[in-house]
């Protein structure tokens, strides 16, 4: 058996190319949350940011669960552009 | 490589300094890139070079490549320029295989702008064409200097979410030409 409890999984954010992993998520959470740890407290508010797993949006309001990110998910979390073009 | 056109009026040792550590974080992240179709074509002061690829897609396709020029950076925004991919050259508006989409309330705008006969160029806050359009005198860089925008990282996460992302397979036309009928003899009387 598993020492990692099944509800438990771990994932990988990249945030400007560099990889910080949040161990030991619930997958119930909301994505937010673990984001926000990733981030860090300096940053911007998770709100800025786009986040990606296997080339499709996230959203970060909804819990692991439902956004089906399996155990070391790579999840690429980058910030949004402003309004351009024209 | 595209003539630099951009006088250097700050301090060429800052500006080279704050290229340098664009360009080291970009080489610690080169694993991270690579996996994602993200290549690098050639660093040298003051411009990183950058292929962009579907490597989502069989077989993989090379989708553009981009000039990012960092002189005077960061009193000014960089510049992203769309080049050929082999030659180096600068592409003009509207010679690119493949758009840069952001979804706004009307529905896909493409983010590469640029007047016919014009260079093309990636028009979104962080980035000096935008910053200089009369369209955005508005909107100061100043507003976004410290904040993310403008660093090499938030580029190249523009240039990868906003097109190569939605690229789910090759776009083919067929030219046919008909030369005739298929003919099913045995339908025929003798």
């Amino acid at each position: 058996m598993s020492n990692k409890q099944q509800n438990l999984i771990d994932l990988i954010f990249v945030i400007n190319g560099k990889e910080v992993v949040i161990d030991k998520v619930n997958v119930e959470q909301p994505l937010k949350v673990s984001v926000e740890k990733a981030l860090g407290e300096n940053s911007r508010p998770p709100s800025d940011y786009d986040a990606l797993y296997d080339n499709a949006s996230l959203d970060i309001n909804q819990s692991i669960e439902a956004n089906k990110l399996p155990d070391r998910a790579t999840i690429y979390l980058s910030l949004r552009g402003g309004k351009g073009g024209s | 490589m595209a003539p630099n056109i951009e006088p250097q009026f700050t301090d060429p040792a800052v500006t080279r300094a704050k290229f340098q550590n664009q360009a080291n974080d970009f080489n610690l992240n080169l694993d991270s890139y690579v996996r994602r179709g993200i290549f690098c074509r050639r660093i040298e002061y003051p411009v990183v070079s950058l292929l962009f690829t579907a490597a989502h897609l069989k077989p993989p396709a090379i989708v553009f490549a981009v000039d990012i020029d960092f002189t005077n950076y960061d009193f000014d925004p960089p510049s992203v320029k769309f080049i050929d991919p082999n030659t180096g050259e600068t592409l003009k508006a509207g010679a690119l295989p493949c758009g840069v989409f952001q979804i706004g309330p009307n529905g896909p705008m493409n983010l590469v702008q640029g007047m016919p006969g014009q260079d093309a160029f990636l028009c979104i806050p962080g980035i000096r064409e935008y910053h200089q359009h009369p369209a955005h005198s508005g909107d100061s860089w100043f507003l976004y200097r410290s904040r993310g925008e403008g660093a090499l990282p938030f580029i190249i996460e523009q240039l990868y979410k906003h097109s190569v992302v939605a690229i789910s397979g090759y776009n083919m036309q067929l030219n046919i030409a008909i030369s005739g009928f298929q003919m099913d003899l045995g339908k025929l009387p003798r």
